[in-house]
């Protein structure tokens, strides 16, 4: 062939790879989004159970897809996967499970989430079965960070407290979440008095093996409240479920304050879900309870990884659907853009949540990931969502880079509000609202990050204002909510940010110290929401031990009345009342009635 | 000097005091700059914290003096910082220096050329592990002053050797 033949071409082509306007993506990606959208059309009723990821490793094992999807697939996805199944399991469902080569290695306490490993040939036939609700990919979740003492201790004048109002927590139980205090971590820091003598894992539930950064929660919560009985559990045995199951056994055992560090990648964003719904139940009890806000960023300080907003229509994906079936989709519209484009990667997971209530969401939206030019796929998740599933997507992917886009299609149904969370990344044209689940929930206490010498005054007390600003990774608020804990909607028939539906939660609630020293090796030091919480821990069991009979309520009424005021003046998104000053707050007095 | 520290992760702290970690990049000069601290009465604990956005310094302490020779040697070594700064720039850590002798801090580049701009160091000294501050008694006022003189002063760059 002739060279000008050849340059002609090649300019044709590259004309139909070039997307339609300079902020959409090519035609290419499209078309690879439809081919998406029409294998989906073909899922069988137990498919629709299942998440995207174990769905599509399924398929590419029968050999049902095409060699691009293959290449991005990962090819270790193969016999064994272990899964959560969420089924009212019988004896009879046990022993099917059995029969078809799985293992069930946990279930919760209600036996309606099992933990298993399952050959992936057999897992449909298992998600077809009436009692099995959901098979998904075990819960993905991150953790938001002798003796040796946590600068925290003089940054939020637990010190003063202890010395003139001699409290140190005593008579009070702490429990602390985490992912793992492993006995012989834990045995260390006992002897070396880095933790009390009586500290009590739960039996069964020291998360072993791990990271230990519950032992270094611990520690931080043991330099604040000397006095206080430290107990632990684990929030890795057996999902979301496992995780509740061990708030109200720590509750059972006699915690007056808990404090957790763990996010659920799936976690409801709209919705309290499984976890939100234990720390109402032992708050309604008593419990004071305590979150890492986690560390997805705050548009404050330009580090956003969150967009939030409603679905705006960028146009079909295709004119029409392709040959064999399909649907046209609709492009999310992200202002001038039909994308989001990455600025910085960190776990390589991404989620999309939207406004339907979980359980029960009847409009299908999926999320993609191209690559910078916009001209094919790198990632997607793409599982049903017919009237029975969470409103939720998630994806994880080692392949992603800065300038990747992230697009949102809906696939089937009508407008949401929308949530894209890059988990530890950061996006252009982000919004605020980062902190989601149970971490932003209505009676947890939300806690933000503060590093403690971010004044550069050394270790001394927190001055606030401009000089201690939040630390750039700390998640902000604020929360909007549309759904209540039982799925009912809060504003019936408006769930969508334009229309101001839905309620909004100040959240973050309060800011506590990180950057601290602890023993725990990793630890050393610990950064991030994870080491702020057991601040704020510590010190309420400091206020309980003088307040005895103070409520909850209370014991957030005093820490927020009395919080150092920083970032923006007054209650803001990013630390809520501010930064928690344990002297004021055993101190304070209720104004009288 | 000829190589530096190897960042080794953990930084030093009382409770956990640090081996010597070795060098690195023994062929490659690398640019210090020292700080000598006296101490206070009773403040034995000392904390070192520098703050760099630009993660492009290293900190280590050392009992009396430093003597490269030509690069770091374990000779008088107390401890390091770990890395070169953590989130937003800062790293600290913590030494303990006994009575009758003096800190030497270290601050060397990790990059092959000067630094050629300022850092932020803060040095505090206390009485225990639990940051009680120390008395200092009036004879050891002067020297604690000359100190903080010394803590103003590493905010602008000092003569560097190489």
């Amino acid at each position: 062939m002739k060279p000008r033949t050849l340059l002609r071409l090649a300019a044709v082509l590259s004309l139909a790879l070039a997307p339609a306007f300079a902020g959409d993506i090519a035609d290419s990606a499209k078309q690879q989004i439809a081919q998406i959208m029409a294998i989906k059309k073909t899922f069988s009723p137990a498919m629709q159970k299942m998440d995207s990821t174990t769905v599509f490793a399924l398929l590419r094992s029968r050999g049902a897809l095409p060699a691009w999807m293959n290449n991005i697939i990962d090819a270790n996805n193969t016999g064994f996967v272990d899964v959560e199944i969420g089924a009212n399991a019988s004896p009879s469902f046990r022993d099917y499970v059995a029969s078809l080569g799985g293992t069930i290695r946990n279930a919760n306490r209600n036996n309606d989430v099992l933990i298993a490993s399952i050959p992936l040939a057999n897992l449909e036939s298992i998600a077809a079965r009436p009692e099995v609700k959901s098979v998904s990919r075990i819960g993905l979740f991150t953790l938001n960070a002798g003796a040796l003492t946590s600068q925290g201790y003089i940054s939020h004048r637990a010190k003063d407290a202890i010395a003139q109002v001699g409290v140190t927590g005593a008579g009070v139980k702490v429990g602390v979440i985490s992912d793992s205090a492993s006995a012989a971590r834990v045995a260390n820091l006992i002897a070396s008095g880095d933790l009390p003598a009586n500290t009590v894992v739960l039996a069964g539930q020291d998360g072993a093996p791990g990271t230990d950064e519950g032992t270094a929660m611990m520690e931080i919560v043991h330099d604040m409240a000397p006095g206080a009985q430290i107990y632990f559990a684990t929030a890795d045995n057996g999902g979301q479920a496992g995780f509740a199951d061990n708030i109200r056994a720590l509750a059972a055992a006699g915690c007056k304050v808990i404090v957790d560090d763990v996010t659920y990648y799936l976690e409801g964003v709209f919705q309290d879900g499984t976890v939100a719904k234990a720390v109402n139940d032992v708050t309604a009890a008593g419990v004071t309870y305590f979150s890492s806000a986690a560390n997805d960023g705050n548009l404050t300080r330009g580090a956003s990884g969150t967009w939030e907003g409603d679905f705006v229509d960028g146009g079909t994906v295709l004119p029409a659907p392709i040959a064999g079936g399909g649907e046209t989709g609709n492009i999310q519209k992200f202002g001038a853009d039909n994308f989001l484009t990455i600025s910085a990667v960190a776990s390589g997971i991404y989620s999309l949540k939207w406004s339907d209530p979980l359980g029960a969401s009847g409009n299908d939206y999926d999320l993609f990931i191209t690559n910078s030019a916009g001209t094919s796929l790198k990632a997607w998740s793409a599982a049903s969502q017919t009237g029975t599933q969470d409103p939720a997507e998630i994806l994880q992917s080692s392949s992603i880079v800065v300038g990747d886009k992230i697009v949102v299609v809906l696939y089937d149904g009508v407008a949401r509000a929308l949530h894209v969370g890059s988990h530890r990344g950061m996006i252009l044209n982000g919004t605020s609202g980062a902190t989601f689940g149970h971490n932003a929930a209505a009676n947890a206490v939300s806690t933000a990050a503060v590093y403690w010498n971010s004044a550069f005054r050394g270790t001394v007390p927190f001055v606030g204002g401009a000089s201690n600003p939040d630390e750039y990774f700390s998640s902000d608020g604020p929360r909007k909510i549309f759904y209540s804990p039982d799925g009912s909607p809060i504003t019936p028939g408006n769930v969508l940010f334009g229309s101001n539906g839905g309620t909004t939660l100040v959240k973050p609630d309060l800011a506590g110290a990180d950057g601290v020293s602890c023993r725990t090796p990793g630890f050393t030091p610990f950064y991030g929401t994870s080491a702020a919480a057991p601040h704020l821990a510590g010190i309420a069991a400091l206020i309980l031990q003088h307040h005895p009979t103070w409520t909850p309520a209370q014991v957030k009424a005093a820490m927020f009345n009395t919080a150092i005021d920083n970032m923006e003046a007054g209650i803001d998104r990013d630390s809520g009342h501010g930064i928690v000053n344990a002297l004021d707050a055993v101190k304070y007095v209720f104004p009288p009635q | 000097m000829q190589g530096r520290l190897s960042r080794s992760g953990p930084s030093s702290e009382w409770a956990d005091p640090k081996a010597f970690p070795g060098t690195v990049n023994g062929g490659v000069t690398y640019y210090y700059t020292e700080y000598s601290f006296s101490i206070p009465t009773n403040g034995n604990y000392f904390q070192i914290e520098i703050y760099d956005p630009f993660i492009a310094i290293f900190a280590s302490a050392y009992l009396d003096t430093f003597t490269p020779g030509p690069g770091p040697t374990a000779t008088n070594y107390l401890g390091d910082a770990g890395s070169s700064g953590g989130f937003d720039g800062f790293e600290s850590f913590q030494v303990y220096v006994p009575s009758s002798h003096t800190l030497d801090l270290v601050i060397n580049t990790v990059g092959a050329a000067s630094l050629g701009r300022t850092f932020s160091i803060t040095v505090e000294s206390f009485s225990d592990r639990d940051y009680t501050d120390p008395v200092p008694e009036p004879a050891s006022m002067a020297l604690s002053l000359g100190g903080l003189a010394v803590f103003l002063l590493a905010r602008r760059r000092r003569a560097i050797r190489q």
